[in-house]
């Protein structure tokens, strides 16, 4: 008897900070089993709205359940099937690797294989280094090992592949994956935008602590601009009307000597074939779908990295 | 699934030993407080163990040596270093690196880190105790604990104390710079009041004088003389310094050798004058039984080789009691004492000198002959003054030499009582009383290695009044007709004796006088020669012997212009 619908279920979250509003109304529903990405810039309140649903902090108003269970009432169990992997997070100096994670594994009734999960984050060579020579990515992966380490039911992971060079970033996303496919729902905290359209089934886009859309990636890249960008260097001049009269196309301008033209559906094709038609030839052709970052832009008018001055409470 | 089936869980119990491991890890791998704690205490236990007169053992401290008293201040030293030093610190920064924050979202309360630090601290504890106690039992010779129950009711409380301070310092402090700032400012005061140090010359008072509740503030409530109850007769007899003075000073093992004090009296030599008898005669005793070698002299040369015997009986080799026919009236005399027992001590000094012969007599200015009332002023004063003539040289070539002249009540009043003047005896106690005193000065300024002490006994139970008698030509034993008449008329005069008693009434009556004079008397002989080895081992210049000297010596002052009223003198004198 299955006594909850989701695997997270916030609604009208709210948490202030003296006169500043870090969470306001967030509402947000994570099906079992699915990796939900909350994308913001810093200080949008994403931290303190899931630090509010593991139970760190007590919102304001609003509700949490995560799998039906209350983040405070409900908090033995919730400790059990949630993994945690926190933002800032040290550990003592002087402990190696593999006894952080033998202390950590011996929490829980159900533990996950320690070296299976090493193996997949790479830092089975480093099990008998302590922690504080290990680099900032290998402490970074340790902190997402120890939140897996319970085989949670729920992983909340806060910037989880902040610090790692490319390829651990993608070793991550493979891991992250293989864990959803065992029926793991992940929470993941993210500013990094690839990250978010590779592994993400939805996002929430959050800004000054209220959601300003929610979507799949793809959803939110069509909601922002609708449609795709063929670039290209032609042979020769040609009149504009070749192209706009096309029924994909939707509109046509000119970069220097490239042209820019924007449209839906075989966008490409139709180009190209138009072009050939008219004895023109496109060289230097780059199709550019629009990004999820594109959407944030066009959604919240502010650029993810940007630094906001002021609030900054993650 | 229903989520009933995660009702409640708990995290495993072994995670409390995974936590306890990891904590025992950091300890060893971060072995400041280790080093610290324990290694820094038993290096001092090692060093203390090392110096040979902390090894000597000393009635002041019970019978125990200075070494073993500092045991258990070893023992707390090493608590309060882990408590205060090492305790705070690793909480703190787990506070402060969010290793707290993010346990408290695992399975396991954070509160089991605490736990666990108490874990692995007390059990670095425990260790630190048993090595301190083993090295010092099996490698020092130290005394095993006797009380069991009370060694871990000390510990367990010390232990719990520290831990709430140290705990205190990691709740108050945000981070661990400050924490390590707190118990910096903490742990210097906390080491003065446990007696690890004390920037003074005289710890005891100065702790008494901070700590109503100090244990060393019961003790030694006269001043500034010593305190004079009588001690159970067993207690004194048996050399150990009578219960008075099982008193625990514990800073003072810290205290150099100096000038102030004496630890001990082992491997000293001392001089004893009127040694045939009496105080004499107990100094003599007690001193040979605290290993101190002791010339003693008296004017009956059978009377001190008597008690040479009877302190010989109670000492061990290496302390060497001499006996020697001296009248201390006389220079030459006291020259050749000096002489005979430099060459038979094999000396080139002396470390003590207790000028401590004395007799009565001379009462009467007006009545008593003049040979009778010189006679009495020149033992009474000229012994102490040839004696400081003889010995004074010595005493400074000791480098921490003592001199103890003995004065009496008579030296702060100069009346027996009603009808019973003590003109050349209170002249003679006067003069000591004066001289010594103007000898602090005077030492100080030109022969620092020396300190004086000045004595100054109410009724002690001695034979001062048949020696007075012998001393002046008459024991009641042999007197004449004419003589015991004379002395009949006399306490018949003062009421004593009834009219119409006969002389042979006046003999038996002085007969009892004497005996109980010594009997009776609220103070034993040997219980004075115990407070005064008190008063030179602790230092004082003054000390007073008996309630009634305390009580005199108050009065006079309360009173000086009613010093000879003596209704007025004694009416508001509380009884001590």
């Amino acid at each position: 008897m299955k006594t909850y619908t989701s695997a997270v279920e916030i609604s009208h979250l709210r948490k202030t900070y003296g006169k500043l509003v870090a969470v306001d109304d967030v509402s947000v529903s994570v099906a079992e089993g699915e990796i939900f990405g909350i994308l913001g810039p810093n200080g949008a309140g994403k931290t303190t709205a899931i630090e509010c649903a593991v139970g760190l902090r007590r919102p304001d108003a609003g509700t949490i359940r995560l799998l039906g269970l209350d983040p405070h009432a409900d908090r033995d169990t919730i400790h059990e099937i949630v993994g945690v992997q926190l933002q800032t997070t040290a550990f003592p100096a002087k402990l190696r690797t593999g006894e952080i994670l033998e202390e950590y594994r011996s929490f829980y009734r159900r533990p996950a294989d320690v070296s299976e999960l090493v193996e997949a984050l790479g830092l089975a060579g480093k099990l008998r280094d302590y922690y504080r020579s290990l680099s900032g990515g290998q402490r970074q992966r340790l902190s997402v090992a120890l939140a897996l380490i319970g085989r949670p039911r729920i992983a909340v992971l806060d910037e989880m592949t902040t610090g790692l060079d490319p390829q651990a970033r993608r070793d991550t996303w493979e891991l992250i994956e293989h864990i959803r496919d065992r029926g793991t729902t992940i929470l993941l905290v993210t500013h990094f935008m690839e990250e978010a359209e590779r592994l993400c089934d939805h996002v929430a886009l959050i800004d000054h602590g209220r959601i300003v859309a929610l979507d799949t990636p793809a959803g939110l890249t069509a909601q922002a601009r609708g449609g795709k960008t063929v670039r290209f260097l032609p042979s020769a001049p040609f009149d504009d009307r070749l192209l706009t009269e096309l029924p994909e196309v939707s509109r046509v301008e000119h970069d220097g000597q490239h042209v820019v033209v924007t449209g839906t559906g075989e966008l490409v094709n139709a180009v190209l074939f138009a072009l050939r038609a008219a004895g023109l030839e496109a060289r230097d052709v780059r199709l550019d779908a629009s990004t999820l970052e594109d959407a944030f832009v066009a959604l919240t008018g502010t650029r993810l990295h940007e630094e906001h001055k002021e609030g900054a409470l993650t | 699934m229903s989520l009933h089936t995660l009702a409640a869980p708990r995290a495993p119990r072994a995670a409390f030993g995974k936590i306890v491991l990891n904590e025992a890890r950091l300890a060893w791998r971060q072995p400041a407080g280790i080093v610290v704690s324990i290694g820094l205490s038993l290096l001092l236990l090692v060093i203390f163990g090392s110096i040979p007169v902390f090894q000597q053992t000393s009635s002041r401290l019970g019978g125990l040596s200075a070494f073993e008293v500092y045991i258990p201040i070893l023992i707390s030293f090493s608590i309060g270093v882990l408590a205060l030093a090492y305790l705070p610190g690793p909480l703190v920064s787990y506070r402060e690196q969010g290793i707290l924050r993010r346990l408290s979202t695992t399975p396991v309360p954070a509160f089991w880190v605490l736990a666990a630090q108490f874990v692995v601290q007390a059990c670095l504890m425990l260790i630190a105790v048993f090595l301190l106690i083993g090295v010092s039992v099996a490698g020092y010779g130290a005394i095993a604990p006797r009380n069991p129950g009370g060694l871990v009711l000390a510990l367990v409380l010390s232990i719990a104390a520290l831990f709430a301070i140290g705990l205190s310092i990691a709740a108050a402090a945000r981070t661990s710079g400050a924490a390590r700032a707190i118990m910096a400012l903490a742990f210097y005061p906390l080491m003065f009041f446990s007696g690890l140090y004390v920037p003074d010359a005289d710890p005891a008072a100065r702790v008494r004088e901070h700590q109503p509740l100090h244990p060393a503030r019961r003790d030694r409530a006269g001043d500034p003389g010593l305190d004079a109850r009588p001690v159970p007769p067993g207690a004194a007899a048996a050399g150990d310094g009578g219960v008075r003075d099982r008193v625990r000073v514990p800073g003072q093992a810290f205290l150099p050798m100096g000038v102030t004090q004496m630890d001990s009296f082992t491997g000293k030599l001392a001089v004893v004058t009127g040694g045939g008898s009496g105080m004499g005669r107990e100094l003599v005793r007690q001193l040979a039984a605290q290993g101190c070698s002791v010339a003693a002299c008296d004017w009956h040369p059978d009377a001190v080789a008597e008690t040479a015997a009877l302190a010989r009986a109670d000492t061990g080799s290496g302390v060497l009691v001499t006996s020697h026919a001296c009248d201390v009236s006389d220079e030459a005399q006291v020259l050749r004492f000096r002489d005979e027992l430099l060459g038979q001590h094999a000396r080139d000094h002396v470390d003590l000198v207790f000028a401590n012969a004395g007799i009565g007599g001379g009462n009467s200015f007006v009545n008593d002959t003049r040979e009778e009332w010189e006679r009495t002023f020149a033992v009474d004063f000229y012994g102490v003054y040839y004696c400081a003539r003889a010995f004074l040289p010595l005493l400074i070539a000791s480098g921490d030499g003592v001199l103890v002249n003995t004065s009496s009540v008579n030296g702060l009043w100069a009346a027996l009582g009603p009808g019973i003047p003590a003109t050349a005896y209170g002249a003679a106690k006067f003069a000591v009383k004066g001289f010594t005193e103007a000898l602090i000065e005077d030492l100080r300024s030109n022969a620092p290695q020396v300190r004086v002490a000045v004595v100054i006994p109410g009724h002690v139970g001695t034979d001062i009044i048949p020696n007075t008698l012998r001393a002046h030509g008459t024991g009641p034993e042999r007197m004449s007709e004419a003589e015991l008449e004379g002395t009949r008329d006399a306490l018949v005069g003062a009421g004593v004796l009834a009219e119409g008693a006969s002389a042979e009434d006046a003999r038996r009556l002085l007969l009892q006088g004497i005996k109980d004079f010594k009997d009776k008397a609220p103070v034993s002989a040997a219980q004075a020669a115990t407070i005064i080895l008190d008063g030179v081992r602790s230092g004082a210049w003054r000390i007073l012997i008996g309630d009634d000297a305390r009580m005199i010596d108050a009065a006079v002052r309360a009173k000086p212009e009613a010093s000879y009223d003596y209704t007025e003198l004694f009416s508001e004198v509380p009884a001590p």
